[in-house]
């Protein structure tokens, strides 16, 4: 069935009415959702455009959750003032986490080297009490946007629904650009891309930059709809997390970002309606990814490929 | 008007009644006729999960009342929800209890991160929370670790991290000619829920804290932090740490030969450590941990409690090996005092007449812990004092109310 990719804009028009059937318990697990979208959208820049085993990413995701819970408790910013602060933070970190790739390192030397910027960042949140609140964590106020107070799940949804579609729509173009073509030669073959001409130190940079920064603005709605920061959120089940959301959707893929993310979230929500299933969530969880890998390598973004070519990512070629 | 009449005027007036009674219970989200329906909120997986039995105490308190004909006529309608003691899951735990199962009030809740992180909706919902979690600021008014007044519908039976903490810091100082703590403790809130407070205290005595380490979860060795205890040369240390780390933390003094009293935090079952630990001198004399009971585990004082728990939890709930844990008992204390709020509350149940029944307590005995409960309007930390578990050269357990004073 041939059909146009204008389609894509149902699935956000359709979700817009979502808080008519949806409780804000419901609503909440929605909500959660949306953030993991741009984790995994800005997870799968690094490891799945740009070919490289760096786990940065829950360090951006802390970094811009702080950024914007210290800029509103600190300096009494309205949240919405703070998205794109948190945004660029994470795009700063994303720079420093480069600089091993830039120096050569690769593979899983350049895997450990960024998960230790993670378990750094940690270190730093539990060490600078005055800014972050230390092991006691960081209230942050309930968000604004123009004044307006996001006082219920569903206000922010569509706050969060707004940001989540420009974001993907803009990571989007940027990946099926000239910029994501090059991520992708380096993927493939960096030495024959550096050959070609692109400058690949300039594309690592840009790659870790534009993660830190989608991953960063995640970190900024993660803090408006959690309320509460805990060095304890940014640890390593964090990161396994992070690395199943694009393993389960698919590598390298915006569409497998969005499923994984969903996945991902709403199965320990899905087990909880079963309370004789209490406590059984870490198995069933193991046991799902590994289905999910052993039948569907590529992701659940290559099922939906297989059954309409319009749902696979114009760029990924391989 | 015959007699038939007259029976039928009294039957309508007294349906008219219940009508009307019942339409104001059924106002109240989660209470029926028969029925309170509560939300028992808890680390069921992840690494927390060890904590769970605090929810299954107050599960086993809650059974038995429904088998002694409830509270009133109406019984304990239990939903456990799993927090995993990570934020993200907690909330969706407690906006799942608030919304969908339509609970009257959630409690146990261990995990301090979740409990401050679910406090904004509890608040703004106005949903009754009794928990066990440390952290000062959840309850805490001024005096028990807070700033302000407490939150009007939130409260612990127990006591906080501020209290309990305080009382480690009591009891070191109690020992004689004790200048210099060493303070060894997680990097989360739940630790410096406890050790903070100790702090506070030891240093307004006049004692110095000289040395405050990080010990991370998951750490299997504690090499680094007896050494450096060691060189400072300290008269005591507090280990503010979960079971697993101070079990590590017992091993490394006891192969570093400290010789120093290290005192363990609520975050870990007494008697389970000493067994970790498997070697006598690791703790005889050497290790003590706060004791939130009236008397020994086991003892007949207690044998009460353990009856409740073997009848009223089942296999899987109750430990695969042994006695039921000190955690299970610090979730009966919990449920005693939940209840004790409901019974005093009377049968026009609402939140706000919940609260006020609460705060009714006062130096209450609720036959299982050291101290007596009192909740006011401004005070919503039920207990502020507790003995210490220790054991002596023989290996005998002691209950201790002060620095080698025992209780029996």
């Amino acid at each position: 069935m041939k059909l146009n990719r204008s389609i894509f804009w149902i699935f956000p028009l359709l979700v817009l009415a979502l808080p008519l059937v949806l409780n804000q318990y419901l609503q909440y697990v929605v909500n959660l959702i949306l953030v993991y979208i741009l984790v995994g959208v800005g997870f799968n820049i690094v490891v799945g455009n740009l070919g490289q085993l760096a786990f940065s990413n829950v360090a951006f995701f802390g970094i811009g959750a702080y950024a914007s819970g210290i800029l509103t408790t600190q300096l009494g910013m309205p949240w919405w003032l703070t998205v794109i602060p948190a945004g660029l933070c994470g795009a700063l970190a994303g720079c420093a986490a480069s600089i091993p790739a830039l120096r050569g390192v690769r593979l899983f030397y350049l895997a450990i080297m960024t998960l230790a910027f993670g378990e750094l960042m940690r270190w730093l949140y539990i060490r600078t009490p005055g800014l972050t609140g230390g092991s006691m964590g960081l209230t942050v106020p309930e968000p604004a946007v123009f004044g307006w107070m996001l006082t219920t799940e569903y206000h922010k949804f569509y706050v969060f629904l707004f940001i989540v579609v420009v974001v993907v729509i803009a990571t989007s173009r940027l990946l099926e650009s000239r910029i994501g073509r090059a991520f992708l030669a380096i993927k493939n073959d960096e030495n024959a891309a550096a050959a070609m001409g692109i400058p690949t130190g300039q594309y690592f940079l840009l790659a870790f930059a534009l993660s830190g920064f989608v991953v960063g603005i995640g970190g900024s709605m993660y803090a408006a709809l959690v309320g509460h920061l805990s060095p304890e959120d940014f640890d390593l089940i964090q990161v396994i997390l992070h690395f199943a959301i694009i393993m389960v959707g698919g590598l390298g893929s915006l569409i497998g970002s969005i499923l994984g993310s969903i996945l991902i979230t709403a199965t320990p929500e899905v087990i909880r309606h079963f309370e004789w299933l209490v406590g059984s969530e870490e198995w069933i969880f193991g046991v799902s990814i590994i289905v999910v890998i052993l039948f569907l390598p590529r992701g659940l973004s290559s099922l939906l490929a297989k059954v309409n070519s319009i749902f696979k990512d114009r760029y990924y070629r391989n | 008007m015959n007699a038939l009449q007259k029976s039928l005027k009294t039957a309508a007036i007294a349906i008219a009644i219940a009508s009307v009674s019942g339409f104001a219970a059924a106002a109240e989200r989660g209470i029926t006729d028969t029925s309170i329906k509560i939300g028992n909120i808890g680390p069921f997986s992840g690494k927390a999960a060890m904590f769970n039995p605090l929810n299954y105490g107050s599960v086993a308190y809650m059974r038995y009342v429904n088998d002694m004909g409830g509270v009133f006529g109406r019984k304990f309608d239990v939903v456990l929800g799993d927090t995993a003691c990570a934020q993200a899951k907690g909330i969706a735990a407690a906006k799942k209890m608030i919304y969908d199962e339509k609970v009257f009030m959630i409690t146990v809740n261990p995990c301090s991160g979740v409990a401050m992180a679910i406090k904004p909706t509890l608040v703004k919902e106005g949903m009754p929370w009794s928990g066990v979690s440390a952290n000062p600021k959840i309850t805490g008014s001024v005096g028990s670790g807070g700033t302000s007044a407490p939150p009007k519908y939130m409260f612990h039976v127990t006591p906080n991290g501020y209290f309990s903490g305080m009382t480690m810091g009591k009891f070191i100082m109690t020992k004689p000619n004790t200048k210099k703590i060493a303070i060894v403790a997680h990097t989360n809130d739940w630790a410096r829920g406890y050790c903070d407070p100790a702090i506070d205290y030891i240093e307004s005595q006049g004692a110095e804290v000289v040395l405050d380490t990080a010990m991370e979860r998951g750490s299997t060795d504690a090499t680094a932090q007896v050494l450096q205890i060691k060189t400072k040369g300290v008269d005591g240390v507090l280990g503010c740490l979960y079971q697993p780390e101070l079990v590590v933390l017992l091993k490394a003094a006891h192969k570093y030969k400290l010789n120093t009293p290290i005192i363990g935090a609520l975050g870990a079952d007494f008697g389970q450590v000493v067994q970790q630990v498997g070697n006598a001198k690791a703790v005889n004399g050497v290790f003590f941990q706060g004791h939130l009971y009236k008397d020994k585990i086991g003892s007949p004082a207690l044998e009460w409690g353990k009856q409740i728990l073997l009848k009223y939890l089942t296999k899987d709930e109750l430990p695969k090996t042994g006695d039921p844990t000190h955690f299970y008992y610090f979730g009966l204390f919990n449920g005693i005092g939940v209840v004790e709020g409901f019974r005093r509350a009377g049968r026009d149940l609402t939140r706000d007449t919940y609260i006020k029944a609460i705060e009714t307590l006062s130096d209450y005995d609720n036959n299982i812990s050291a101290g007596r409960v009192t909740i006011t309007p401004q005070q919503h930390v039920g207990v502020s004092d507790m003995y210490f578990n220790g054991l002596d050269k023989d290996g005998n357990e002691v209950i201790f109310s002060s620095w080698g004073k025992a209780l029996h």
